[in-house]
């Protein structure tokens, strides 16, 4: 580098100038790959991009979610995301939860983790999502929507179907399931 | 011929203090309106650490409850995202804003990650822009501000290396089963739309899938050059530009925030000189009898 950032950095301060080689150098140990021992937990504030990295196991099926508020799919563009944000992550999330009977499956790996760095085992129940709260999700979503859309809901559902592309690259749905009814 | 010419940001400190602060003003506005700031939340029920140490921290601390269960905590803490940088804005010399901003906003990035129930790590380098704005010294500032530029020219150039090693660049249909999976629920929804006939069209001619694809990935290689020379950061701000909006196209998500920051990072001194005049009056001219 011919403007010597690192060199001028450390002569201005030793310790700022090893406080960023150790940041950059913990982001890079941390960056999710096969070829990565170390990368075993994310860390905030340290990150890499390695989302969209690894190649996916190509299929023709996947699955979409549909939300209907009082009748009407409702389905914001990218550019609405940070409206939607909330809701569509946290749909995902409880789609997860319903498949293991309104538990969150996380508890047990939580467990482990903590006993490997012996760090009290209750705490797993602290870090994962009571069954209690997982119940609760409806209504809770019900009510921010209300809030967001800025009008009282009467009904929502979320669907979650099923469905393949054909040769000609159209959208088909194979089946459906109803997460919530509320 | 010079290759890099030296690049000082200490004149310009104040000007950038302003467009930063206001570059936060308005994510904070937007986030507003999209009613997700903390005191709109209607106190969320779920929460993901997603293995996070420090998320785990901040929750089985109790801090995360405290402030999103408490009235109080949470009307302030909602109301310092938005004002502390109009403080930051109107006493650009002053630093104590701009660190209770820094620590203020850290807390928020593990605040939303925690109840959005999702990592969005591109909050952590908006972040990190405002660690700067701390230094006591104008030479401080200047390396820190150097600081977060080569710092993004690391992660993006990471983003591309790890798609390189994870093997992401080498798979044909990789662009396909991006745009099958994240715009399935958007397909769903809009099956006749002229976005989803352009979705379609391209499942039906993958090259020029693949082309944009590939394109989206070497957009995020050319920020190595970054680590190199100056000589092209406007047209860095263009890569970072078109892979935000190829991202927003073909994932249904919308950086905004990422891409503000870097083109705030990018900016040479020459482009803050121009924008001073703005913000900023010149030091009246001394006189000499």
């Amino acid at each position: 580098m011919r403007n010597h950032y690192f060199k001028k950095l450390w002569r201005h301060n030793k310790v700022l100038c090893l406080v960023i080689i150790v940041f950059m150098t913990v982001s890079t140990l941390l960056s999710k790959s096969v070829h990565n021992p170390y990368a075993t937990v994310p860390l905030t504030p340290f990150y890499t991009w390695e989302m969209f990295s690894a190649p996916y196991i190509e299929s023709d099926h996947t699955t979409a979610y549909e939300l209907v508020c009082d009748g009407e799919t409702l389905y914001q563009p990218a550019y609405l995301d940070h409206k939607k944000m909330f809701y569509t992550y946290t749909i995902t999330k409880f789609d997860r939860y319903a498949q293991h009977n309104y538990t969150d499956d996380r508890y047990e790996n939580y467990k482990g983790k903590l006993q490997r760095l012996h760090i009290d085992t209750a705490y797993a129940a602290v870090l994962s999502n009571a069954q209690e709260q997982i119940l609760q999700y409806p209504a809770w979503l019900k009510s921010y929507l209300s809030r967001n859309l800025g009008r009282e809901l009467k009904n929502i559902k979320v669907f979650k179907h099923y469905v393949h592309y054909d040769a000609q690259g159209i959208q088909h749905t194979d089946s459906s399931v109803k997460l919530l009814d509320i | 011929m010079k290759l890099s010419t030296e690049q000082n940001f200490n004149d310009y400190r104040a000007t950038m203090a302003k467009v930063t602060m206001l570059y936060f003003i308005g994510i904070f506005l937007l986030r507003l309106w999209s009613v997700v700031l903390p005191f709109q939340l209607n106190q969320p029920v779920l929460h993901n650490i997603n293995f996070d140490f420090t998320e785990g921290l901040f929750l089985a601390s109790g801090w995360s409850g405290f402030l999103l269960h408490n009235t109080i905590a949470n009307r302030i803490f909602s109301l310092s995202l938005l004002f502390l940088p109009v403080i930051g804005f109107l006493r650009p010399a002053t630093r104590l804003p701009f660190i209770l901003f820094s620590i203020v906003f850290f807390t928020y990035t593990l605040f939303n990650n925690l109840y959005v129930t999702h990592h969005q790590h591109y909050l952590n380098f908006a972040w990190l822009i405002t660690i700067p704005f701390m230094a006591r010294s104008d030479k401080g500032f200047n390396l820190l501000w150097k600081g977060a530029r080569y710092y993004a020219c690391w992660f993006y150039g990471m983003a591309f290396l790890l798609k390189v090693i994870n093997g992401g660049i080498f798979q044909e249909a990789f662009g396909i089963m991006t745009l099958r999976t994240q715009m399935s629920s958007y397909i769903f929804a809009h099956p006749h739309s002229v976005q989803t006939n352009i979705y379609t069209w391209l499942f039906n001619h993958p090259f020029w899938l693949n082309v944009g694809t590939k394109l989206t990935f070497l957009l995020e290689g050319v920020f190595l050059i970054g680590f190199f020379t100056t000589r092209y950061d406007k047209w860095l701000i263009l890569a970072g530009f078109l892979v935000f909006a190829f991202t927003a196209f073909s994932s249904d998500v919308f950086f905004i925030e990422q891409f503000g920051a870097i083109a705030l990072v990018f900016t040479r001194p020459a482009g803050w000189k121009k924008r001073g005049r703005w913000f900023v009056k010149p030091p009246a001219p001394k006189l000499s009898i």
